[in-house]
């Protein structure tokens, strides 16, 4: 059994965001959800001014509120140390998004063929007429979809974002590229190695050395909730820095 | 009660009863239609975002107004349980209404959810996984404790219509008789013994549930929440309860009042009933006030940053307008109920059912003011969220407003809205 985590070098990371957009075309995650998210923000006053990054994926605790809360059992803990939404069972009442303290959770707000970055739906059939997306590429589905994510593991629809309206989806720690032998996609396009990936539980994975060499902290780690991603160097940011980037509301 | 007058709303209807019931069902269409039309587009409808990265609040008016309906449904049952185990002789001729009141207000709680969540066609997931997360999820005792209290309330209410209904049964209108053998399933004249024990049980088991339901598994899915700021304190359960009581019992009043002025009730229902009702009110309403200032001065003073900001949000940020305002309102309302007890003000019926009124609105806002902030104001450094409920949730909320006051009228066209005066 394996027990997957991650560590973040911060004393690595520049805040390049590489990572999100990695994330963004693997998953196909809907307009304004990001599933890796880079804390951008500035601390001190001048000439101490000091500017941290902090790469944020999901947590995938080992005490996960989110799947306490769940109603249906949508939201679990794969034996493999993931945390996981199996998309054909969650009902949509968001209490995993409430019950998760680092804002992790992307509800499917929309539907997906009008989620994506185009929109499938209403704009295309405008533009080029009813049904002509799938006819002229030739798909099923929509055409940006990873084909991967209809694959399901252990009889369950986890991985890939934009399945379903009206459905929770989080970071998956790539199920999917991990189950093949790969990283995921965020550790593999960090440009800096910052992101390490790997068995925790396992003395000579990357993740365990690379813990070693380094003090780890871990996010809000007093709440209980066990993270699996571990810090390296930086800092938690404290309450009073000043944000540099903000999100985007669909 | 005079038999002809308790019968007058059933067989007699009025062009203002049409005029009322159309306006009404207009809106609860409306209500329908905008259901729909969120049903087709998702939640993007609605002023609901993801929290942090998205800068909104993923629960917001359906929740706020599910805790509010929630708290009116204990009015009812919770006020005629009392009439029977304490024998309260003088409030039986509002116990029914106080029956009908948390049946309806029950259902609407339960629309509520219904809109909020995604996927309402999967909704028996609950239902199918039920002895899995039972043990788990906070949402999951909600439903269960719901589903009870929904159950013995309906089957107290039927319970004790029986003896009016087989008295009254030959001069009630043949069109909804199917109903009234509903009602009456295996009636007895003899079994009016054997009725009322099963009504005490009953009342003593809503009343222990109410405590449950409302000072228990509700505030629960708030206050286990460790991970949003000003939630997690044992202080939710009797601050819940609380407010609960007190929306029930504002509730009641205006509905006594209403019910009063239409079918000109003023000698059956006497002005004692709402002197007596606004009392605990006070009492209540003083009791919320200082659980308000126990939680704001705890979370402004001692609290960790993140439950600072939420505070501070509320008593002088961007809430403060709609935060006093709920203050100000109990606080006005508190005042008046108080000088009336005490003998300063003259008791008036009108004007303490125009303080009901005030609570009854003041509660709803509180509840919002308990669910939004705290999204908007995240532990992370997330931007601040902004929340604006769109025109699908104005037209739900107001819509379930609307159907709660047809069905209550549609009651009211098929049974007696009074017990009977008690044959020995």
């Amino acid at each position: 059994m394996v027990r997957y985590g991650m560590a973040v070098d911060l004393d690595r990371c520049t805040g390049c965001t590489a990572c999100v957009l990695a994330c963004k075309m693997e998953n196909n995650t809907p307009e304004g959800a990001s599933w890796m998210w880079v804390f951008m923000h500035e601390s001190e006053r001048f000439p101490d001014v000091k500017i941290d990054a902090l790469p944020r994926p999901c947590m995938h605790c080992d005490e996960p509120p989110c799947t306490y809360v769940c109603p249906v059992g949508a939201r679990f803990s794969h034996e493999d140390g993931f945390v996981l939404t199996d998309f054909e069972r969650c009902i949509g009442c968001r209490y995993c998004e409430v019950a998760c303290p680092y804002g992790v959770n992307f509800f499917n707000w929309k539907r997906p063929e009008e989620s994506a970055y185009f929109d499938f739906g209403k704009e295309a059939s405008q533009l080029y007429g009813t049904g002509s997306v799938s006819e002229a590429t030739g798909t099923d589905g929509l055409p940006n979809r990873n084909p991967d994510h209809a694959k399901k593991y252990d009889g369950r629809l986890v991985a890939g974002g934009g399945q379903f309206v009206g459905v929770m989806e989080k970071c998956t720690f790539c199920i999917h590229r991990v189950k093949k032998g790969l990283k995921p996609s965020c550790v593999q396009n960090c440009p800096m190695d910052a992101l390490i990936f790997g068995d925790l539980d396992d003395p000579e994975s990357d993740v365990s050395r690379a813990l070693s060499r380094k003090k780890a902290w871990r996010l809000l780690e007093e709440l209980g909730t066990e993270p699996k991603v571990f810090y390296l160097g930086g800092r938690p940011p404290g309450h009073d820095v000043r944000m540099l980037n903000t999100g985007k509301r669909v | 009660m005079e038999t002809e007058k308790l019968l007058k709303p059933i067989r007699e209807t009025g062009i203002g009863f049409y005029a009322a019931a159309g306006a009404l069902s207009v809106v609860a269409l409306w209500m329908l239609a905008a259901w729909l039309y969120q049903l087709r587009n998702g939640l993007i409808v609605t002023g609901l975002r993801d929290w942090g990265v998205g800068y909104g609040a993923p629960w917001g008016v359906y929740i706020a107004t599910f805790v509010w309906y929630i708290g009116i449904a204990h009015g009812g049952i919770a006020i005629s349980a009392a009439i029977r185990l304490l024998r309260l002789e003088a409030y039986k001729p509002i116990a029914r209404i106080a029956e009908v009141v948390t049946v309806i207000s029950l259902m609407m709680a339960g629309a509520n959810i219904t809109f909020d969540i995604g996927r309402p066609d999967r909704i028996f997931n609950m239902i199918v996984n039920y002895w899995s997360r039972v043990g788990h999820s906070p949402l999951v005792w909600d439903v269960t404790v719901i589903l009870i209290y929904m159950v013995l309330s309906i089957s107290y209410l039927v319970i004790s219509m029986r003896d009016d209904i087989a008295a009254l049964r030959r001069r009630l209108p043949r069109l909804f008789a199917p109903l009234y053998a509903l009602v009456l399933f295996g009636y007895h004249p003899e079994e009016r013994e054997k009725r009322e024990q099963m009504l005490w049980w009953l009342a003593l088991a809503l009343i222990c549930l109410m405590t449950l339901l409302s000072g228990g598994v509700v505030p629960w899915l708030f206050g286990l929440m460790v991970s949003q700021a000003g939630w997690f304190s044992a202080l939710q359960g009797p601050y819940f309860l609380i407010g609960a009581l007190a929306s029930a019992i504002a509730a009641i009043i205006v509905v006594v009042f209403l019910v009063r002025r239409v079918l000109g009730w003023e000698k059956e229902i006497s002005a004692e009933v709402f002197s007596g009702l606004s009392k605990p009110l006070a009492v209540l309403l003083i009791a919320y006030l200082y659980l308000v200032l126990q939680e704001q001065l705890t979370i402004l003073y001692a609290g960790p940053p993140a439950e600072q900001s939420i505070s501070h949000a509320l008593l002088f940020g961007h809430f403060a307008p709609l935060f006093w305002m709920v203050i100000g309102v109990m606080a006005v309302s508190v005042a008046y109920l108080g000088l009336q007890w005490l003998g300063a003000l003259p008791p008036s019926v009108g004007r303490t059912a125009i303080a009901a009124a005030g609570v009854v609105a003041a509660l709803w806002v509180k509840r919002v003011l308990i669910v939004v902030p705290t999204f908007l104001y995240p532990r992370l450094p997330y931007p601040t969220g902004i929340y604006v409920p769109t025109w699908v949730e104005w037209s739900l909320f107001l819509g379930t407003v609307a159907l709660a006051v047809l069905l209550f009228m549609g009651f009211s066209k098929m049974f007696p809205l009074m017990e009977m005066e008690v044959r020995r």
